[in-house]
This record gives structure tokens, C-alpha cells and sequence, in this order.
């Protein structure tokens, strides 16, 4: 990565100017790596990866053990200035893909949308192809799709789909298909790599239950709905230290069963989150975002996140979503609202991260658990269906339509669309080259192929 | 709320009974779209959920086929959104001959209930999800079996097969720290009860809803996940913010004596939350709490203040702490 070697010639000059002071790692700093990795810090490769320099200040830390050296490297790749940052946009309940960027030029497109089928005349054009359009609802994501920033992959799955939501939103958050050894999500595993012990704000799901795909063994995670409210309060104690120093010091304890373990570390977190959000909840009126947000749950959810971000915590991996895309009856007009919201939130969500400086470093994964029935129903609905569309929205994505459309003349056994583009691919090209950890190191079974989703800075 | 009686009417009855009733409520009818589902266009949403969920567990005996085959018995259930009636139409009533299961024949709606329940596989699985809702462990073989055998034979009676799990002597191994996170609902009410609190405001249910629970609205058909799914830092404030909301004006400031011993406070908020459950490190904390939040506190003004708010505090750690988080 280039960005790990302009940090190596600053850090040089650093070095050279202040000789005294700065000294590179010892050599035999290196020799507890092995041990380090094995505990779940990083690898050399991502330390290099990320930029460090591999440079501490000597002086103030004489005695400084390996571990802490590495550890302090550790905590200065994740929550370094310039490091990238990861989105996930959950449509739940499974989107109609096929009604979100419609297949224009396929003829059986309007034989088996008979009910609800988009009409032609009032899609939106893409500027690149004629094939397909957009929603009529999605002029905010059309503007960013014509910018170039929105990567489309129109049928994303796995093989021998299976249509349970639970079943499917589980395998997509543990990016393990079939049954997981464990409660782990892929972003966790990817901070158990990347990330620090001691920041739960490096990943940040915003709502109230902490999302799935956030899970990891080591890595603490924060659950924020928003940063203006997060305190803690004792109704006629005067002060939040009468306090906290015992909450702190309860969930410091050890415990026989994992279930008091867990309340004891997860306090932990809530009292460490809400230490680290101090300078956002005093904050009386944030500045408003360059374009509003719609007044909905996914705009509010991704303003927040925008004044998370921008207080720059060293934030990795965030989790957002919007619910109702389960549209198995009467689903044209909820649809069209809920494309309207997506499509504007994104739009607004593009001009906040160019506002603060942030458009470089985000990239926003848009999927859902899976595409829906090509055929619709009796009740001007749409059932279960396979193949989903995901998309890449950001400056770095690489614009267009990036994988095949299977098409809708044949359809797989159970009248699915064909899926062309595992999700595991999606990842591993994500994590490789724009996280920057192998993806072995968190998809158990990652797949060969990785997909062109990203273009240079 | 009909639904709620009905699930506890039988809730210790039949298990047979229940998924006939349960098929005919009309919150399950609408909600997982049995009713108005035809011979024309079968709806497989119940069909899948009854398998998944409610009777044979995920992927546990039964296939896809099984599924579309299961929706066409269950065709012919209609509801009239005029005069809100729920009925059974015979002719849109699928007839034909369906392969459930492994087995073959003209099957209806009561039929599916029947092949479900009479399969091998079910009465594992329900007395596995039985056990578990008591117990964090798996279910020793020998007691699964046991169970197993009591259910079978009392003809899927639900009474013997919790008789035999509250009796077992491995229900209550290695209990003398708790093993469960409590749901938001078992926690609040559990304050409330513990303090001898009624409920006298709607907040609850916003509460609630931020810990992860909103009473009525599980997040979807198959019900809240338990355990670690609980917490989030999120859902922990909202934990510690809730029990806080039950302690405004409850000791009033210059209400306590400055005679009072750390011991005497510690001792009487415990007896306010209750007596509840507190492990060593909730002791050793409080009682270093007690002493040294007072400490050199002596002016009127201080003790005024302070003394009221050190048991203001103490209380909140024993509604609020990690230990009443866990049962």
C-alpha cells in the first residue's frame, strides 16, 4: 500500500530531525510477534499494511515491554488519521432487487412483473447502459451512480440459497454459510485482527441492540443510537464520578459463568463508550449535515454516525439499517418509499463525509439477505427470492455495474434469480483491499476470486 | 392479546391442542399469512415457520418439498376484513393428494399439525427448547431421553416434561453464581417487584423497548434471542438509566444521620432492593463505596448532601449492576 509507505519516509524524517528522541523498534521487539498474533493482535503484514512506521518515542517508555510496543503500534493503525472505514447498510426483510435497478432490456422482465413491474417510461437512465434503470424513487442514488461512486452488483448470494430470513441474514453476518461454530459476525473477527482491546467505538453499530455481524471474541464494540445521549445519570447525584469508579471497578471482576462475565465486560464498554463520546454529548447544537437528512430512522442513523465519525474515534466497521423491505403484499407504494429514503439518505450521507473530510476514507455497503421471487404474487407482492442486489457507495468505489446479471430466462430450480456473485467474494475483496487483513483471517472459507470494486485514490 | 391467552391457557395442556388453536388465531393467521392463502396461491410463510420454528427446528427432517407440499394442506383458511371474521372456505381448499413428510394422502390443515408433531424428529426438539429456556447447558442425554419418553407417551402433554426438568437434580448443578442474563421484561419486573413498585407510568414500554424488549413486538416470528443477544452497551445504559428512574425522591437529602455506619448502609439498601443475589466483588466494592464516599464529608451542607447520595448510589448498584443483570 502506498499510504504505508509515505508514512515510513515521514516518520524517517521525524527520526532524522529528532534523533534523540525517537528510535525505531528493537529487533527483538519483533521476536514476541509470534506470541502476539496468537493472543489476536495483529500480524506483521497488517502492521506494515497499516501504516505505522513501526517508530515509538523511547524516551517516557524505557521500560515498555514487547507486548506494549506492539500494542501501541496496534492502537495507532486503528485509530490512525487516514485509516479506512467501512459501512454496512442492512436493507431488512430482503429487497426487491429487480424494482431497485430494473432489467430494461430483459423482455421477460414485464411478463413476470405483470402486477407490479416498473414501467419503463418512469425508471430513471443510468449513464453508462441502457439494460437497466433506476426506481423512479432513487434520483439521490441515481446522482451518485452518475457521479461514478456507486459500484452494482446486480445478483449477489450464495449457492443453494436458502430463503429464511434468519437463516440468510445469519450466514450473510457471520460470512460463514451453514451453521457457525460460534456467536461471531465478520466484521468482529475483522477487528479481532485489526482492532485494539480497548475502543469500542473502532466498530459502531448505531441503534440498540448490538448487530450480530459485530460479534467477536476479543474486540469490544459500541451499540449507539445517538451520541448526544448516552449519559449516565443518578437522579439528585450531583456527579457521574460519585459513581462510575465502582461500575468500573464491578466490571473489571472476574466471574465463574459466562453469562455474569459477559454483563461485567459489556458495562465495561458502555461506561468506556460513554467516556470516549464525552466531547459529542457537550456538544448543544451540532452543525447541520451541507443537505438535510430525510426525517427517518436511516437518516437520523447515518447523521449520527456522520458526527461519530467526524470526531474521529477510530472507528473501522459501523452497522446501519432500515427495516420493511419484506414487501409480500401491496408492495408497490411501501417500496417506493422506502427507495425514496435510501436513495436520499445516500445522497445526504455522500455530501456530510465530503464536509468533513471523510468521502476518501468511507466506503458504504448496501445488501440484503436476498433478492426477491422474479414472478409476483397474488396480493401485488413479492415472495423469497434469491440473488440480491448490493451496492458500493463512496468516492473509492468503482463506479458501474461490476458483475454479471444472470438474466431472466432461466431461472434457478426454484424460480430464483441466478446468482452470479458469491457474498464471501464481496468481503474478501473488501477486507484485502480496503481494510487491509487477509481474508483468511476472518472467512474461515474465503473464496478465491476477488471482484473490482475499488478504484485508487 | 387473545394470542396471549390462548398460549397461556395450554401453555401447560396439550401440545397438540395448542398448534390446532394457535393455527386458528387470528394473530398467527394474519401475521404469517395463512389466511387467504388458496389452492390457488398457496402461502408457504406458516408452513415454513410451523416446521422451523414451532415444531421440528431448522433443517431438522424436513425439506424444502415438504414446505410447498405442507402450504397446499393448509389452503382454504379465509378472514373477512369487513366484519373481521376469520373462516375456512372448503373450496378454496386445496383437495388434491400431497407427499408430506414422508408420508401420502389428501391432507388438511389439522392433518399437518399431526404429521409435525408425529414426527421423530419433533420431540427432541421441543424438549430441547424446553430445557433450554431453564438452563444455559445442554440438556444431558439422559434427561433428553427421559423427557423425551414422558412426552411422547403422555401424548405430547407439556406438565410431565417440566415436572421431570424442575426436578432434575442437573437443573440446579453449579448454581451459586447465576447463569442467565435476565431479558429486559424479567429484569424490570423483577425491580419493580423487588422494590415493591407498581407500574404507574407508560415510560416502561419505551424502556423496554431500548433494552431490547418491547412487550408484544418480538422482532420477528421466531421471538427474541436470549442470553448474550441482551446486552449491547446501548441496552446497558438503558438498564442502568431505568433502575436510576425508580430512585428520584426516594431518600430525600438531610434524611439520613451522619451516625449512620457504612455497614448500616450498605444493609439497608440492600433490604430496599430486595436482598438480592451479590457476588463478592459487589460487596468488597460497596462496602469500600460506603466508606469513602463520606469521607471527611463533615460539614452541615455535606452531610445534608452526601449521606443521602451515598445510599442513593448503593441502591443504584444493586437495581443496576452487573450482578442484577444475571439470575
Amino acid at each position: 500500500m502506498p499510504r504505508g509507505c509515505s508514512d515510513w519516509h515521514g516518520a524517517r524524517a521525524v527520526l532524522r530531525r529528532d534523533a534523540g528522541r525517537l528510535v525505531p523498534i528493537p529487533k527483538r521487539a519483533l521476536d514476541g510477534l509470534a506470541a502476539f498474533e496468537r493472543q489476536g493482535g495483529l500480524s506483521r503484514r497488517d502492521l506494515l499494511a497499516g501504516g505505522v512506521g513501526l517508530l515509538v518515542a523511547a524516551n517516557g517508555i524505557p521500560g515498555l515491554s514487547t507486548q506494549g510496543v506492539l500494542e501501541a503500534a496496534a492502537a495507532q493503525a486503528a485509530g490512525a488519521p487516514d485509516a479506512t472505514i467501512l459501512v454496512s447498510l442492512y436493507l431488512d426483510g430482503g429487497n426487491d432487487g429487480l424494482n431497485t435497478l430494473v432489467p430494461l432490456a430483459d423482455p421477460r422482465y414485464a411478463q413476470l412483473r405483470s402486477r407490479i413491474g416498473i414501467d419503463p417510461a418512469t425508471a430513471l437512465p443510468l449513464v453508462d447502459t441502457t439494460s437497466f434503470g433506476w426506481h423512479p424513487s432513487l434520483a439521490g442514488l441515481r446522482e451518485l451512480y452518475d457521479a461514478g461512486k456507486v459500484a452494482v452488483l446486480p445478483s449477489v448470494d450464495y449457492s443453494h440459497p436458502d430463503q429464511s430470513h434468519f437463516n440468510s441474514g445469519g450466514y450473510w453476518r457471520s460470512g460463514i454459510v451453514g451453521p457457525a461454530p460460534d456467536r461471531t459476525g465478520w466484521l468482529g473477527r475483522t477487528l479481532d485482527a485489526i482492532g485494539t482491546h480497548d475502543n469500542p467505538l473502532q466498530g459502531i453499530h448505531v441503534g440498540w441492540g448490538q448487530d450480530p455481524s459485530l460479534n467477536g471474541r476479543r474486540a469490544p464494540v459500541a451499540t449507539v443510537s445517538s451520541p448526544s445521549d448516552f449519559g449516565f445519570y443518578i437522579p439528585d447525584v450531583w456527579e457521574e464520578k460519585a459513581f462510575l469508579p465502582t461500575y468500573r471497578r464491578l466490571s473489571r471482576a472476574r466471574a465463574k459463568h459466562p453469562a455474569l462475565a459477559a454483563v461485567r465486560s459489556m458495562y465495561g464498554n458502555t461506561i468506556e463508550t460513554h467516556d470516549r463520546l464525552a466531547p459529542l454529548a457537550k456538544e448543544d447544537k451540532p452543525a447541520p449535515p451541507p443537505l438535510p437528512y430525510p426525517d427517518s430512522n436511516l437518516g437520523k442513523s447515518l447523521g449520527n454516525l456522520g458526527r461519530m465519525l467526524g470526531a474521529g474515534f477510530g472507528t473501522r466497521v459501523a452497522v446501519v439499517s432500515s427495516g420493511g423491505f419484506d414487501t409480500h403484499d401491496a408492495q408497490a407504494q411501501a417500496h417506493a418509499d422506502l427507495l425514496q429514503d435510501l436513495g436520499d439518505s445516500l445522497r445526504a450521507w455522500q455530501a456530510d463525509l465530503d464536509a468533513r473530510g471523510l468521502s476518501e476514507r468511507v466506503l458504504t455497503m448496501v445488501w440484503s439477505e436476498f433478492g426477491r421471487r422474479p414472478e409476483d404474487n397474488d396480493s401485488a407482492g413479492t415472495d423469497h427470492g434469491a440473488g440480491g442486489l448490493l451496492l458500493l457507495v463512496g468516492n473509492r468505489a468503482n463506479g458501474g455495474i461490476r458483475s454479471e446479471f444472470p438474466g431472466l430466462a432461466q431461472l434457478d430450480p426454484d424460480d430464483n434469480l441466478v446468482t452470479t456473485t458469491d457474498f464471501r467474494s464481496v468481503y474478501a475483496t473488501l477486507l484485502e483491499q480496503w481494510l487491509g487483513v487477509e481474508a483468511a483471517r476472518v472467512l474461515p472459507r474465503a473464496p478465491g476470486g476477488r471482484l473490482p470494486l475499488l478504484r485508487a485514490a | 392479546m387473545r394470542q396471549q391467552r390462548t398460549l397461556r391457557r395450554y401453555a401447560l395442556g396439550n401440545f397438540r391442542t395448542l398448534s390446532r388453536a394457535m393455527m386458528r388465531d387470528g394473530a398467527m393467521q394474519i401475521w404469517l399469512d395463512l389466511a387467504g392463502s388458496s389452492d390457488e396461491a398457496p402461502n408457504e410463510n406458516f408452513a415454513r415457520e410451523f416446521f422451523e420454528l414451532f415444531t421440528l427446528g431448522a433443517n431438522n427432517g424436513y425439506t424444502e418439498k415438504d414446505i410447498r407440499e405442507a402450504a397446499r394442506a393448509l389452503t382454504g383458511f379465509t378472514f373477512d376484513y369487513d366484519t373481521k371474521r376469520f373462516g375456512f372456505d372448503p373450496k378454496r381448499h386445496d383437495g388434491g393428494t400431497k407427499h408430506i413428510l414422508g408420508q401420502r394422502g389428501r391432507f388438511g390443515p389439522l392433518d399437518v399439525v399431526d404429521l409435525a408433531l408425529d414426527n421423530r424428529h419433533h420431540a427432541p426438539f421441543l424438549c430441547t427448547q424446553l430445557w433450554g429456556y431453564f438452563s444455559p447447558r445442554t440438556c444431558p442425554p439422559r434427561l433428553l431421553r427421559r423427557l423425551v419418553t414422558a412426552y411422547t407417551q403422555s401424548g405430547h402433554e407439556i406438565a410431565p416434561v417440566l415436572q421431570l426438568i424442575l426436578t432434575d437434580a442437573a437443573l440446579y448443578k453449579d448454581l451459586e453464581e447465576p447463569d442467565m442474563i435476565k431479558p429486559p421484561v424479567v429484569y424490570v419486573a423483577g425491580m419493580l417487584r423487588q422494590t415493591g413498585t407498581y407500574i404507574t407510568t407508560d415510560d416502561w414500554v419505551w424502556m423496554l423497548d431500548q433494552m431490547g424488549q418491547r412487550p408484544f413486538y418480538p422482532p420477528n416470528v421466531s421471538g427474541w434471542e436470549q442470553n448474550e443477544a441482551w446486552l449491547s452497551t446501548s441496552s446497558l445504559r438503558m438498564r442502568f438509566q431505568a433502575a436510576a428512574s425508580l430512585l428520584r425522591d426516594a431518600i430525600k437529602d438531610g434524611e439520613v444521620p451522619q451516625k449512620r455506619t457504612p455497614e448500616e448502609a450498605v444493609e439497608r439498601s440492600l433490604v430496599f432492593a430486595g436482598q438480592p443475589w451479590t457476588s463478592k466483588a459487589t460487596g468488597s466494592a460497596l462496602a469500600s463505596y460506603s466508606r469513602l464516599s463520606v469521607a471527611g464529608r463533615d460539614e452541615n451542607w455535606e452531610v445534608k448532601h452526601y449521606w443521602p447520595e451515598r445510599e442513593r448510589v448503593l441502591r443504584q448498584v444493586l437495581l443496576a449492576g452487573p450482578d442484577a443483570q444475571v439470575c
